[in-house]
């Protein structure tokens, strides 16, 4: 444990990938076999289950701190993390080194508390608190109320330890992707090569079209389909067994037992690639789809109101194949010939004449419930990752809107203690109704100039939350727009951003609910 | 009620029985400045009065200053009604807090201030009054400063473990000498300057703080030497800093005691070091100074002030300066 306590310190430390990979090789071939489940469980920001919520762990420190609340949730505000919070109130730490097996100290000391009574885990944290120093108590906090959020994704943790033993990455990230318990001998587990493990491939993503449509060449090297705004997900059928792996890299196939039941009477293995979108005689937009994300149960109504498909654009494997080395055009024509034969939905190739054509059509996204046009070379293989010239997205503009800032509040994280978190308002009449939230489309610089703004005028606080003058101008662009009692103006929309700050502007000058009704009116037509 | 010996107007503090300004921000007649930092002593007055320490650094920052009136600490000026006088505040060289008496009542406006032993200024000293102006710049719990002579060895340990330069990044006033003059304590190297450290730093010298040797970094012959370059906040990710190959950063600040700012900076390591006084040390000040009444600005302003209401029975109110304390953004 001492040793992910420096291991912790020293990430903080370094910014180059390849010399945090490095810690981190150096870290997972040091510490004992036992550790190492538990240490990549920690470090994938999974919680170690000892009933220890952020909320709690907040009540235990003020149950016995002199501080008052209000001052312990104003410290929150600035900090961004209850962890690192009660790290930073605990009055008086010591300079006592943790123990060091991480293992033994979760097994024989944290999972127990569980059963504990309310007076033991206060006991054993102020007992921590008290003698442990800072950065040892700081990893406790994290270790149990999860999400380090050090900075390592999944991936470089699987990258690392593929690297280590030598193993495939898709190997390693498919074992580690599934179900496993920290207990296990965790490079023995990585060294199991059955076959049953959820082989999920790395997906290939698209780079956003940053040249004019004719540089790209000949117009009959590329394949063109609508980019529909759903959920990328890899389907893969292994015997019995389907599942659904999104490009959030997260399985997901309970939230879709239509897709499970259709797919699981096919006679052949696959791995297919595709969006799952919501459609009736056709496909619906996002906002629909949106209705049953994130639903524990998914209901027989829900079922009924909303039906999912899978629209099929690539095909990995077929049979025992691995197509991936082949070329787009050759896996279009299996994937159109599985397709048939399956009854699977296939996403449509458009065959515009043109360079001119495709301009065309992508002006017509939205009428189409897309949100622009996907570009894919005939010739490309399916890669790993993002590539510049083989896949490209080319989205419509966004939909746009001429908003006055109303509230900030502080972001968390890397972005603690300035206002970085914004709420845009409309006209309506006299009066200023509230329609997005928007976190991102600002550099550094604006956002700290426009803290600075904030701080200085700030007309009221409620919590966290500072109401200011109503002066400042922005351009927010969005993706769609849906009706929603979210808001005061009773819209919602959907990935907002800013996307200029509009210094040229004054707040008379900005849109109304009027305009924001005309473009929900325009978005449902299409 | 009688009207407040000092009120805020759109200019900064004004006091109006001795017709002058506290750090104002806009051009005024006369004003008292508490110290050079941008943010307090701006240009266009017509008198500027500042300590004996201030003035040398205050004609460094603003060439055309019409008039420096240097005054003695603890020396009391008749202003207008008042009486009027400059007491260390332990922040950078030549900070103030100022010191005004009208009649019975004593009001202290104090800058910015530290409590930390800094061997590159004059130490706090505690002055009684009725009404104190305090900053907030670090007005909450979470703020408590390790020991500087800890962070000074950290800061060397981490340059003589890197075979390459090492670039700190902190304030060219007042930060920047502080380092110097405690490296002094514990080291003899040369220490490299970014031009803009350069002049203040003389004058520092000049002034008679003992720190360790310095030259520009114009004097380096290898883009990669080993050493220890301390430059402004603003030279981070600059074109200026293609001039050296090899290199690691680091920023010395208050804000580094939590993870998410030195994140967001994106250098390598944070050292703890403010020149404004913690949460312990606020409370400390505040308590000793016997003040019934405390004017809140710069910082959690309203968070300290609830504080002094609720916790020690005094009367807090926050005051709505234009100061910055020590901005993450530097």
């Amino acid at each position: 444990m001492k040793k992910l306590s420096e291991l912790f310190r020293h990430l903080d430390e370094v910014t180059a990938t390849n010399e945090r990979k490095s810690l981190l090789a150096n870290y997972f071939s040091s510490i004992p076999s036992e550790d190492l489940g538990w240490s990549v469980y920690v470090l994938s920001d999974k919680r170690v289950e000892a009933g220890i919520t952020s909320r709690k762990l907040r009540e235990l420190f003020l149950e016995k701190s002199d501080l008052q609340p209000w001052l312990f949730e104003e410290s929150y505000h600035h900090v961004g993390d209850t962890a690192e919070t009660v790290t930073l109130l605990v009055p008086a730490p010591g300079t006592v080194e943790p123990p060091l097996e991480l293992y033994k100290f979760i097994t024989e000391q944290v999972l127990p508390l569980k059963k504990k009574t309310p007076t033991e885990i206060s006991d054993f944290f102020w007992s921590k608190w008290n003698t442990w120093d800072r950065s040892s108590i700081f990893l406790l906090n994290k270790i149990v109320t999860g999400a380090l959020r050090i900075g390592v994704s999944f991936k470089t943790i699987v990258n690392v330890l593929a690297d280590l033993y030598s193993l495939p990455e898709s190997h390693v990230y498919a074992k580690l992707s599934g179900n496993w318990a920290p207990d296990i001998n965790l490079k023995d587990f990585l060294h199991q090569m059955d076959s049953e493990t959820l082989d999920f491939f790395p997906f290939c993503l698209a780079a956003p079209l940053e040249v004019p449509l004719e540089d790209l060449g000949e117009i009959k090297d590329w394949q063109i389909e609508w980019k529909y705004d759903g959920i990328r997900a890899q389907i893969k059928k292994t015997g019995p067994e389907v599942v659904i792996w999104t490009r959030g890299e997260e399985i997901v196939s309970e939230q879709f037992p239509e897709l499970i039941r259709k797919f699981e009477t096919y006679p052949s293995n696959f791995v297919l690639d595709g969006e799952i979108v919501v459609y009736k005689d056709g496909v619906l937009p996002f906002n629909q789809l949106q209705k049953r994300l994130g639903r524990k149960k998914i209901s027989s109504q829900i079922l009924s109101e909303f039906p999912t498909e899978f629209l099929a654009y690539d095909a990995l494997t077929l049979g025992e194949g691995d197509l991936r080395q082949r070329p787009l055009r050759e896996r279009r024509i299996l994937l159109e010939k599985f397709c048939s034969d399956s009854g699977t939905l296939i996403s449509n190739e458009l065959f515009p004449a043109d360079w001119k054509a495709v301009e065309d059509l992508r002006k017509v996204s939205r009428e189409n419930i897309a949100e622009g046009l996907m570009i894919k070379n005939k010739n490309s293989t399916y890669r790993e990752g993002r590539h510049r010239n083989f896949w490209f997205k080319y989205k419509v503009d966004p939909l746009t809107i001429d908003a006055v800032l109303v509230y900030a509040q502080s972001g968390s994280g890397r972005r603690s203690n300035l206002f970085t978190d914004y709420t845009f308002a409309v006209k309506k009449g006299e009066e200023y109704v509230t329609f997005a939230k928007a976190y991102s489309g600002l550099d550094d610089i604006e956002i700290e100039e426009l803290d600075r703004w904030i701080r200085r005028h700030t007309e009221e606080k409620f919590g966290p939350v500072r109401s200011v003058k109503l002066e400042q101008v922005f351009e927010i662009g969005f993706e769609g727009i849906m009706e929603s009692q979210r808001h005061k103006s009773g819209f919602a929309v959907r990935f907002p951003r800013i996307l200029r700050w509009r210094k040229d502007k004054l707040v008379k000058d900005i849109d109304t609910v009027d305009n924001l009704a005309g473009l929900l009116k325009s978005y449902e037509l299409s | 009620m009688d009207k407040d010996l000092i009120q805020l107007t759109d200019k900064g503090l004004y006091c109006a029985e001795g017709d002058f300004f506290v750090d104002p921000w806009r051009p005024t007649p006369s004003a008292f400045i508490t110290h050079v930092h941008g943010d307090h002593a701006h240009s266009g007055h017509e008198i500027y009065y500042c300590s004996e320490e201030s003035a040398p650094l205050l004609k460094h920052r603003i060439p055309d200053a019409k008039e420096i009136k240097p005054i003695k600490y603890s020396e009391k000026l008749k202003i207008g009604n008042c009486w009027v006088s400059f007491h260390p505040a332990g922040h950078i060289l030549g900070s103030s807090q100022i010191r005004v008496e009208y009649k019975n009542s004593v009001w202290v406006v104090s800058g910015d201030y530290k409590r930390t032993p800094d061997p590159s200024c004059k130490k706090f000293e505690v002055i009684e009054c009725d009404t104190f102006i305090t900053e907030s710049t670090f007005g909450l719990p979470i703020y408590h400063w390790p020991d500087t002579e800890v962070t000074a060895r950290e800061i060397l340990e981490w340059v003589n473990q890197h075979e390459g330069p090492s670039i700190l990044f902190c304030y060219s006033l007042g930060k920047a000498q502080r380092v110097l003059a405690e490296l002094a304590k514990i080291s003899n190297e040369t220490v490299y300057l970014h031009g803009a450290t350069m002049g203040l730093t003389q004058i520092y010298r000049d002034l008679g703080i003992k720190m360790v040797p310095t030259t520009s970094y114009l004097d380096l012959t290898q883009k990669d030497q080993k050493c220890l370059i301390l430059a402004p906040p603003s030279a981070h990710r600059s074109p200026w800093m293609k001039r050296f190959k090899n290199f690691q950063t680091g920023f010395a600040s208050g804000w580094m005691a939590i993870r998410g700012n030195k994140r967001r900076r994106n250098v390598e390591k944070g050292f703890i070091l403010s020149d404004h006084a913690d949460w312990n040390e606020l409370i400390q000040t505040i308590t000793e100074t016997k003040a019934k009444r405390v004017l809140v600005t710069h910082g959690f302003s309203d968070i300290l002030a609830q504080y002094l209401t609720e916790n020690m029975g005094l009367q807090g109110e926050t005051l709505q300066t234009q100061f910055e304390g020590e901005t993450a953004s530097e």
